[in-house]
């Protein structure tokens, strides 16, 4: 008898487990996903993933986060969301036009002068008009890229930099930011045709501290390579804007890294969500420092530890 | 042709060095191969990593378009040694820099690496590399293809690669070369260690093989051919001792049969003093019996002489019948002696058969026409019964073989006391030549019994002692006929039936002589033939096979005397051949002879034993039991066969005018048929040699050459053979003595037209010549040629006839034999055999055998040059010359 009403409770229980497995799946199914948010990358890459992590780190909240892709496949109904985050310069150009225009959008991860064109390319959108568009910057502010050339080499007396089409803009920023460091600027603007090297050997020759700008007219990957062989070749410290390029040899570069945008967009929703209204398009305020120690070697240069000079470069500001 | 085999030596060499050198060599060449490839790989890839790094230095020079760089760079790269020229070009194709400014513009679609004038090129692409600067992708700087900027072409020299492939090859093939001469050295080091104890086992063997027994193998090597050295030794040492027992064997075996053989020839010495002894008792005997036989026989004729001229003179009947019985009885010793004559003779083998042609008819008829009388005397028959196909002439002993017929005859007709005794020829024909002649001896006498006729042919046996006392004789006959049957190749067999009769078969070969009897038949159309005894008529009849007549037998007297009856009065020529009783001739006959004379118009030819009591008209003929041939033929046709008449003979048919040569080394002979020919009153050119007989017929042109074959200097076969060289019309017909048709057919191979045999026959000769003169052809022969040609069987030329003497003869006979002593005196034995040839010759050509004997055994023994057999031979020959009266055979 005992044994009878054991094997009968073995039965019951091993019945128990998938009833009770299946009942929970289905209402997880059923219970429409939901979120206030919505975070576009541009494309399944891992510094945009890291952007979107950050965001939702940063705020605690769980953003849907889907890929363009995604987006142009499912057919998500931008509608249903409070705000939308863009990463990456390819969502801020689609979710422009995509989004309601009364839905805010912050264009995260995206480089200055791209967002400047952005803006100009959709003038007359509505979004545009009504300013419910703001960005987080990827680039650094000249000034603080021309305050760690300085930190890395005090006695520089002048910086060469060389400008293309898209950047020739910037000359007075830089301008002011040299002149407030001390700093004689030397600049040259490079146009589409022109042989980079030809005009920046001598520009090179001229100063005592190179700025590289990301500009796609100035700087490609064999242009990088014969800027910094140049540099080298003349002792000119190589001021760089990727911690890439401290790698390949440039002696030092202030960026900001994924997780710094993250943060800092986390920041501007913090600031829609006290004072309702967008904030202004804004540099991210969370950098890094990189160094090349063999670099600095080769140019017998000392050069503080990285953690100093952010920690300089943050006084500074 | 002998094939060439390698020693031991060069084998091992071979197959140790065969291998090795192939592995020597495919390594080698692998080797050597591999690393000329691996230079030529490393150049190519020399050029193309020096090209790939050129490109990556010329980046920099040719992105920012600086010469100098450029130049710089090939500065730095053309001093390597095997860097003929750097050549670096725009995208376009087009030389920025270039080490070498006058070289020839490149192809940039040469393919490469492009191989030219000993130089590889390698083309390179210049493309710009960079660094990877961008942190995310959202910066300005766009990930770039790596730009193409320009060419950078490295022109390696090959000069130095092929001064390291020269030198691989060298050292490679150095290198083969050292590791074959040590493979060489070692493999013939290692060879010799084997070949060395095999080759000297073989030679071990050789000298063993040579009878070196004692050499022996040396035991230095190991294993196997240590066995086998000591195997060898072993062996050779067996067989040295095997070999030394076997010698010490043979040579008491030597010893044993030398002493053997001086006995042998000590009992040889015995024998032959025994021998010589026996020999000379048996020329004793013999000379004994010579002797006593010749006295004995000397007195006797003059007993039996006297005894026959006594019973010429008037005699009482008494005395005349003892007179009678002396007569029978000196002849019966006389036979007596002549049968032990001839025995001692065939036993010393002194009697030597002769080689001469006869008519074999003749010589038959002969030996019954001996017996005629005493077969008569008993009424016998005595019939010869020839085969026709018998040939007529034969060559052989004609006086041996009458001896033996007779012997066998007078012994029928001895033990025959009624009835015949015939003799019976027939041939077995071996060829044209040879003939074996059978004969057959049978009588209807006694016979004799089974058991004794194995003793008859025994020396002084007959059936019965008693027989010589009822007939009388030696008892020699028959054992003399056996032996001359034997001599003659023969042989005589005996078969006998006691009171029928006796059959004595002889079968002896001859030579068949290639004269021919001339007969032309009478024309007779029927012959009656009676006898009898059906034997004669046989025997008449075989002999009449050459008419071609009709001839029928009848078997009783009544028939025949019907038969001349019934045919009187007809025209037909018919004959009767009638064959009477030998003895006791009964009335009735003579009478029934009487009749058939009278009624009968044809020949009539009667045979009888002894003459009739009759008188015969001219058409009847009587002839004696057995007739000859001949004479039964004349009798059968009276008219054609009458002797031919002094007168009617009338000289030879030779055309008068004539010129002929005559070679003939015999002075006689050549006088002979010069005087034969001068009867004709041809003109005879005479020669001695067949040189002479040469030049005399280029300068005289003689119608016509008689030429003797054995000539000395040049015989007549080379003269022939010469004459015929200068003139082939000129009939030549050659005279020799010999019948062997193998020299016949040398002459008619030289040329020569007629053969004619010797002694000289002068109708054949003067027949011949008119046959082949020219001028004669179509003249008829001799006018009485039937007579003429019966000349020629029977007779050889007379002497007489043509003014030769025997005198003549005789004188050169005495001048041969003069030349004969001058030579023997000279010791010159070619002038010796010159005269012995011509005597020779004259006495063949003459018939005179007693000279031909001693010619023949001078000849011999000039030949065998035994002076002293020539000496003796020469004495014989002197005294029969000078002793006898010389008289030809006819």
């Amino acid at each position: 008898m005992l044994n009878k009403s054991l094997q009968e409770q073995v039965k019951c229980q091993q019945w128990i487990t998938p009833l009770f497995s299946f009942l929970f799946a289905f209402i997880l199914s059923t219970i429409p996903a939901y979120a206030d948010n919505l975070i576009v990358i541009s494309k399944e890459s891992d510094s945009y993933q890291r952007v979107a992590d950050s965001i939702n780190q940063s705020l605690n909240t769980n953003y849907k986060i889907i890929t363009l892709k995604e987006l142009d496949e499912n057919r998500h109904s931008i509608g249903d969301y409070q705000q939308i985050i863009a990463v990456g310069s390819r969502a801020a150009d689609q979710l422009v036009t995509l989004a309601p225009a009364d839905i805010p959008l912050y264009v995260s991860f995206i480089p200055r002068q791209t967002y400047s064109q952005l803006l100009l390319k959709y003038a007359d959108h509505q979004r545009i008009k009504t300013k419910k568009i703001t960005a987080i910057y990827l680039d650094q502010p000249y000034y603080r890229q021309l305050a760690l050339a300085k930190l890395v080499t005090p006695s520089a007396k002048s910086i060469a930099t060389a400008l293309g089409p898209h950047s020739s803009n910037d000359h007075k920023l830089l301008q002011k930011a040299a002149n407030k460091l001390g700093l004689e600027l030397k600049s040259v603007t490079l146009a589409e045709t022109d042989n980079p090297i030809h005009k920046l050997q001598p520009l090179i020759k001229s100063a005592d501290i190179f700025l590289s700008l990301p500009d796609k007219s100035v700087f490609n990957r064999t242009t990088a390579k014969w800027i910094l062989y140049i540099s080298f070749r003349q002792r000119i410290p190589l001021i760089a804007f990727s911690k890439k390029y401290v790698e390949a040899g440039a002696l030092a570069a202030v960026y900001s890294t994924p997780e710094d945008i993250g943060k800092q967009t986390a920041e501007a929703l913090k600031y829609y969500a006290v004072r309702s209204r967008l904030p202004d398009p804004t540099y991210s305020d969370f950098f890094d420092v990189s160094t090349n120690k063999a670099a600095a070697n080769s140019l017998r240069i000392t050069i503080p530890p990285e953690e100093k000079l952010v920690e300089y470069l943050r006084g500074l500001e | 042709m002998r094939s060439f085999t390698l020693g031991i030596r060069q084998r091992v060499l071979v197959i140790t060095l065969l291998p090795l050198s192939l592995i020597t060599l495919l390594l080698g060449s692998y080797f050597i191969s591999t690393r000329l490839d691996d230079a030529q790989r490393a150049l190519i890839e020399k050029g193309q990593t020096m090209a790939q790094m050129m490109a990556t230095s010329a980046e920099f020079g040719l992105l920012v378009g600086n010469i100098d760089i450029l130049q710089g760079l090939i500065r730095s790269s053309i001093k390597t040694k095997e860097v003929d020229d750097v050549v670096f070009l725009s995208p376009s194709f087009e030389t920025l820099a270039r080490s070498q400014k006058d070289a020839p513009a490149l192809d940039k679609n040469a393919g490469y690496p492009l191989r030219t004038n000993n130089q590889v090129h390698f083309l390179h692409p210049v493309v710009t590399s960079g660094v990877d600067i961008s942190d995310t992708p959202d910066f300005l700087v766009e990930p770039q293809e790596p730009e193409f900027i320009g060419w950078v072409v490295i022109i390696l020299s090959e000069k130095p690669t092929q001064v390291r492939q020269f030198e691989i090859l060298t050292k490679g093939i150095i290198l083969a070369l050292i590791g074959l001469l040590t493979t060489v050295f070692i493999a013939s080091r290692f060879g010799q260690r084997i070949t060395n104890p095999i080759l000297g086992l073989t030679h071990v063997i050789e000298m063993l093989q040579h009878g070196h027994l004692e050499t022996r193998a040396s035991i230095s090597s190991s294993g196997e051919l240590r066995s086998l050295a000591q195997g060898i030794n072993r062996l050779a040492q067996r067989v040295q001792e095997s070999n030394q027992t076997l010698e010490s064997r043979v040579d008491k075996a030597t010893e044993r049969l030398r002493s053997t053989l001086m006995h042998l020839e000590k009992q040889n010495q015995a024998l032959d003093t025994a021998r010589k002894r026996a020999d000379s008792a048996n020329v004793a005997k013999d000379e004994f019996l010579a002797r006593m036989s010749h006295e004995l026989r000397t007195p006797l004729t003059s007993v039996s002489g006297f005894a026959r001229l006594l019973g010429q003179t008037e005699l009482k009947p008494e005395q005349k019948e003892y007179t009678r019985i002396i007569n029978l009885t000196s002849s019966l010793l006389l036979s007596i002696i002549d049968d032990i004559l001839d025995y001692s003779k065939l036993e010393s083998n002194a009697i030597e058969l002769e080689e001469i042609p006869f008519e074999l008819e003749t010589c038959m008829l002969d030996v019954l026409e001996m017996q005629t009388a005493s077969a008569h005397e008993k009424g016998l028959e005595l019939i010869s019964i020839i085969s026709p196909e018998a040939p007529k002439f034969l060559i052989g002993d004609p006086l041996r073989l009458r001896q033996v017929i007779s012997n066998l005859v007078s012994n029928a007709v001895k033990f025959t006391p009624q009835g015949h005794v015939c003799i019976r020829i027939d041939v077995n024909k071996r060829n044209t030549v040879e003939t074996l002649l059978k004969i057959t001896v049978e009588d209807t006498g006694v016979g004799i019994p089974q058991e004794q006729i194995g003793n008859l042919f025994h020396a002084f046996s007959q059936a019965d002692t008693s027989i010589t006392r009822r007939f009388g004789g030696s008892g020699l006959g028959l054992v003399i006929a056996k032996r001359l049957t034997e001599l003659m190749a023969g042989c005589i067999s005996l078969e006998s039936e006691e009171g029928k009769g006796t059959k004595l078969h002889l079968e002896i070969p001859f030579t068949v002589s290639p004269r021919k009897k001339y007969s032309s038949a009478p024309n007779i159309d029927t012959i009656v033939i009676y006898d009898k005894n059906p034997l004669v008529r046989e025997g008449i009849k075989k002999q009449l096979t050459l008419l071609h007549s009709n001839i029928t037998e009848v078997t009783s007297e009544q028939e025949l005397v019907d038969y001349s009856i019934k045919n009187s009065g007809t025209q037909k020529t018919s004959s009767i051949i009638w064959g009477l009783e030998t003895k006791n001739i009964s009335k009735e006959s003579i009478q029934r002879i009487k009749t058939v004379l009278d009624s009968f118009e044809g020949t009539i030819v009667i045979l009888s034993g002894q003459p009739l009591p009759l008188r015969l008209k001219n058409r009847a003929i009587q002839l004696r039991k057995p007739p000859r041939t001949q004479l039964l033929l004349n009798a059968l046709s009276p008219d054609s066969y009458k002797l031919a008449s002094d007168e009617e003979y009338v000289g030879l048919g030779i055309h008068e005018q004539s010129k002929i040569l005559v070679a003939e080394d015999n002075d006689f002979n050549r006088l002979l048929i010069r005087k034969i020919l001068e009867q004709s009153k041809s003109t005879v050119i005479e020669v001695g040699t067949g040189e002479d007989a040469v030049q005399q017929t280029l300068k005289q042109t003689p119608d016509i050459i008689l030429m003797d074959v054995h000539m000395p200097v040049m015989d007549g076969i080379e003269a022939t053979r010469q004459i015929r060289l200068a003139n082939t019309t000129v009939p030549i017909i050659a005279l020799t003595a010999n019948v062997i048709s193998s020299e016949h057919k040398k002459l008619f191979d030289a040329g020569v037209n007629h053969v004619l045999l010797k002694p000289i026959n002068d109708t054949e000769l003067s027949q011949t010549i008119e046959r082949f003169l020219p001028c004669n052809e179509k003249k008829t022969l001799h006018k009485d040629a039937p007579q003429g040609t019966e000349k020629i069987d029977d007779k050889v030329t007379t002497l007489d006839d043509y003014d030769i003497g025997v005198d003549e003869l005789t004188v050169e006979f005495l001048k041969q034999l003069s030349g004969l002593e001058v030579g023997y005196k000279k010791q010159d034995l070619q002038l010796m055999r010159n005269h012995s040839h011509q005597l020779l010759g004259l006495s063949g050509l003459y018939q005179i055998p007693e000279l031909e004997a001693v010619g023949h055994q001078l000849h011999l023994a000039l030949v065998a040059e035994d002076y002293r057999l020539i000496w003796k031979e020469l004495w014989q020959i002197k005294r029969i010359i000078e002793n006898q009266p010389l008289e030809p055979a006819n």
